[in-house]
């Protein structure tokens, strides 16, 4: 699936993560990039449920050990919603076996970055994938 | 197992075939020619002896009746010759020189007073006639020629008969149709002619009395010369009794000689008229004696077929015995011997009959006893190779409920059994409870009879049922119970037994049959239970033990599991909070939260260092638990050690940063491709590169490689402290720490040696370690090769 570049200060990212520290730490590292908006929802539901209320979303970054539903039924969820249709959807997850990470690309993610975060990378991988490239790094 | 008996039994019985053929109606031809030959033999004797005495009587009647005729008829013509001999006389006295006329006168008065008298001539010696008187022509031609005389002369002196004819004196003579009184002396003879009639008349006179004296066929002839008058015919046999006459006729005759003028009298009488009345008898006699024996065969063959009928019943009844078939009876019909030899006969034709029976009986019995034996014998065979069976099937079952419905299953199949139940005492021994059964339905399907019907799925202590009273005696209990159906080939016997399963003096269970066969339980048949009952036992205690002993394997082995989920969840859990101080850390140091003092700086790194090292510790506590939990997988791909190599170098690089240490490489650069999970090798080469670096404080780490034909050769050398070699083994011991002897305390080595060597053998390599103390230590692990499939694929 391939979508449309857009610079990081325009971008809108959806972040969907259980662990608050985590969400501070990438909303961080985000924010040296240079993102401006971030969303945040600690599950996959809740992205359903406010789906509607929630504004332009460029990139989804989901975890994928998440409390209800898990990452994979979330984005057989997102996808099946107009709106996430065509938004590219990363797995950010601490399981970063092949096994898992092949098992994402099956799944339909567009990307994969695996946990935890390096803060010294995490910026640059995120950058790509706001310049439209798939980003496949389990470390 | 000795069948014969049986076969014996049906041998078919062998029918004799008895050769009679022309035998029968035997008996029959014998009696009847017995009883003809002494019915009419006797008869035909007697009455040919009758015939004859009566023939001999009559003939002898006849004879004498006819003597009496010619003794009369002589007396007569005695009478007549004394008369004319006296009346003849005077010329006899005459002689030659008597006058004619003398001689006419005495024939004037003689010829009146005998007109038979028909003439007289004198004959001199020579036969010349002297005179006549009358006529007497013709007699004197033939009396009175000189041949006649002469030959009579000449006879008479010649033969005895003549002697009659004696001179002197009268003597008839006959002729064909005279006669002749003939009075012959020395000088001449005078011949008296006679009329023929003269003598016919005396003899025949008085015809009437004569027929009754001498039958109708009765003639009277005169014997004169040896001939017979009339008629002049040669006399043949004259006289005495029965003969055949001169006429052929077969007579009766009598005789009567006059010696005075020999002649004689015969009086014959034919034999047929004689005879006729006896003829008439004796025809009589055999046609009465025909009769007789017709009478007397038609009796005999009535009385012979009386005789005989039973007797041949009786001898084909034999016969039909002789056969075989003994089942033989005749009806007494008659109240006599045969009727007794019947009566006799059936006696023994039963008394044969219920011996044979007998026999049979006694065959068929001992037969079946012989086949109850061999019942018996094949049954304790079924039972010991079910106690076989079931030996065999315990000892390979290990699941105890398995095991007991297994062994429900085979004792109710082998011993054909309607029911068989195991029960296995609770723990606390106050209950006993149903465990097994067979058949897996219950039984009140396969058994009618309401109580019998299943068994209770518990007993309770004191209850009193049957398996109560096994467990609580610890022995076998049978009870038999009759049903009570009035059909005989319905009747059952109800048999249940419990044989308790004991281990020595402990009662695990109760093992409980029931049996609807005809006999019910045997003492024999539950001793093979008993006998199966132990082994049940014995079996069900391995079983037990197995599964306890599997259930604790199944516990630690689980434990284990448990052990590794747990800590794989842990490390993630770990993890968490860990990506947290190390993001948050490393984003401070970065300054993004804006400036730090150098001091700020050094302290955050710290934090850093020890946190990226907790989560080394932790990744390799989730890869071992992963390992454990059987979790890990290795995704094999075709990969080049250069490539993975160069990859390491840089963490090695900062691994050694720092420290006087030079990082050598030397890898064949035809060292084949490896077929491996590059993340895994991977992590070996770091660990084993960190373990170098971290015990080594200047020198070289040198990595070699090297291969032969099917393995590939990985080193990894350092210049370090070295390892004593008795810590050899414990080096790749999980949580193992590399502490020397003299408690020199070195880094941990944690889990990364025990690690690799989880990757290097689930390669299928090995890891090994050379090390001596204070010089180095050499890490080499080997890798078989890949054998590629086409294009080596490169990571």
């Amino acid at each position: 699936m391939k979508w449309k570049p857009i610079v990081p200060s325009e971008a809108v990212i959806l972040i969907v993560e259980d662990n608050l520290n985590n969400f501070i730490l990438m909303t961080r590292l985000l924010a040296f990039l240079g993102v401006k908006k971030c969303e945040w929802k600690a599950s996959g539901w809740k992205v359903l449920e406010f789906a509607e209320t929630l504004g332009n979303v460029d990139v989804v970054l989901m975890d994928i050990a998440l409390p209800d539903t898990d990452g994979y039924q979330s984005l057989a969820s997102l996808r099946s919603h107009p709106r996430f249709q065509n938004v590219p959807i990363i797995a950010v997850t601490a399981d970063i076996s092949a096994e898992n990470m092949a098992r994402a690309r099956e799944a339909g993610f567009n990307g994969f970055i695996g946990k935890p975060l390096d803060p010294d990378r995490f910026p640059e991988q995120v950058r790509r994938i706001l310049a439209g490239e798939e980003v496949w790094e389990r470390e | 197992m000795g069948t014969g008996v049986v076969a014996g039994r049906e041998a078919p019985r062998r029918l004799r075939s008895i050769p009679t053929t022309g035998m029968r109606g035997g008996l029959g031809r014998t009696l009847l020619t017995a009883f003809l030959i002494l019915t009419i033999l006797p008869l035909a004797l007697i009455g040919g002896y009758a015939a004859q005495n009566n023939r001999r009587n009559l003939q002898q009647e006849v004879k004498s009746k006819l003597q009496a005729v010619a003794t009369l008829k002589g007396e007569e013509l005695q009478q007549w010759f004394v008369h004319m001999r006296q009346a003849l006389l005077t010329p006899i006295s005459w002689t030659t020189d008597a006058s004619a006329g003398q001689r006419e006168a005495w024939w004037e008065s003689i010829h009146k007073q005998e007109p038979d008298l028909t003439g007289v001539t004198r004959l001199d010696q020579n036969g010349q006639e002297l005179w006549t008187l009358g006529t007497c022509r013709s007699t004197a031609r033939v009396a009175g020629s000189p041949d006649f005389v002469t030959e009579r002369t000449a006879s008479a002196t010649a033969s005895d008969h003549n002697a009659h004819f004696p001179l002197g004196r009268f003597v008839l003579l006959g002729d064909t149709d005279a006669w002749v009184l003939v009075y012959a002396t020395q000088e001449h003879t005078t011949i008296f002619c006679l009329r023929e009639s003269a003598l016919t008349r005396i003899i025949q006179y008085d015809a009437l009395l004569d027929k009754a004296l001498i039958g109708e066929t009765g003639k009277v002839y005169l014997v004169s010369q040896s001939r017979i008058w009339p008629g002049g015919a040669e006399a043949v046999s004259v006289g005495n009794g029965v003969y055949v006459n001169h006429l052929n006729v077969p007579v009766i005759g009598a005789y009567y000689y006059l010696d005075d003028f020999d002649v004689g009298v015969l009086v014959e009488q034919a034999q047929s008229e004689t005879l006729e009345s006896t003829d008439r008898i004796a025809a009589t006699l055999i046609a009465l004696v025909l009769a007789v024996a017709l009478a007397t065969t038609a009796i005999a063959a009535i009385v012979i077929r009386q005789i005989t009928r039973p007797v041949i019943r009786l001898t084909e009844s034999a016969v039909a015995m002789a056969e075989g078939d003994l089942a033989q009876h005749l009806e007494v019909t008659s109240r006599d011997e045969i009727g007794i030899l019947t009566f006799v006969f059936n006696e023994m034709a039963a008394d044969l009959k219920s011996l044979y029976e007998d026999l049979e009986a006694k065959v068929a019995e001992r037969t079946q006893r012989l086949q109850q034996a061999n019942y018996l014998i094949q049954r304790r065979a079924l039972h010991l190779q079910a106690s076989q069976e079931v030996a065999q099937a315990i000892t390979s079952v290990r699941d105890p409920t398995l095991l007991l419905n297994q062994v429900a299953d085979l004792i109710r199949e082998s011993f054909v059994y309607a029911s068989v139940a195991i029960y296995i005492v609770e723990p606390g021994g106050g209950e006993i409870r149903l465990r097994a059964h067979s058949p897996a339905t219950r039984p009140d399907t396969v058994v009618d009879v309401a109580d019998q019907g299943a068994w209770p799925e518990h007993v309770y202590a004191g209850d009193g049922s049957i398996i109560e009273r096994a467990a609580r005696k610890r022995v076998s209990v049978v009870e038999h119970q009759q049903t009570d159906e009035t059909v005989e080939w319905y009747r059952r016997t109800l048999s249940r037994a419990a044989i308790p399963l004991r281990m020595e003096d402990r009662v695990l269970g109760v093992l409980a049959v029931l049996s609807t066969e005809h006999e019910g339980i045997q003492e024999d048949e539950l001793e093979v239970l008993e006998l199966l009952a132990g082994q049940v036992t014995v079996a069900l205690e391995n079983a037990r033990a197995y599964e306890r002993e599997r259930l604790a394997a199944q516990r630690l082995e689980e434990a284990e599991a448990f052990k590794g989920r747990f800590l794989a969840n842990m490390s993630h859990e770990l993890r968490e909070p860990l990506n947290t101080i190390i993001g948050f850390s490393r984003l401070m140091i970065k300054g993004i939260d804006g400036p730090l003092t150098s001091q700020q700086t050094q302290d955050m790194q710290r934090i850093y260092d020890d946190a990226q090292r907790l989560l080394f510790l932790i990744n390799d506590i989730l890869a071992i638990s992963q390992i454990q939990a059987g979790m890990m997988e290795l995704r094999l791909q075709p990969v080049r050690l250069q490539d993975l190599v160069d990859a390491v170098m840089p963490t090695a690089s900062a691994l050694v940063r720092g420290k006087d240490i030079e990082l050598i490489q030397d890898i064949p650069a035809d060292l084949p491709v490896l077929n491996v999970d590059p993340i895994r090798l991977r992590q070996v080469l770091v660990h084993l590169f960190n373990n170098a670096a971290k015990f080594t404080e200047r020198g070289r780490i040198t990595l070699k490689a090297w291969h032969n034909e099917n393995q590939v050769y990985v080193s990894v050398s350092d210049t370090g402290v070295g390892i004593p070699p008795e810590d050899f083994e414990r080096l790749f011991v999980r949580f193992e720490k590399g502490a020397d002897k003299e408690g020199r305390w070195q880094d941990g080595i944690g889990l990364g040696l025990a690690l690799s060597k989880e990757f290097v053998e689930m390669h299928g390599g090995q890891i090994w370690v050379n090390s001596e103390v204070n010089k180095g230590s050499t890490f080499t692990f080997s890798l078989p090769c890949y054998v590629a499939d086409g294009d080596g694929r490169e990571v």
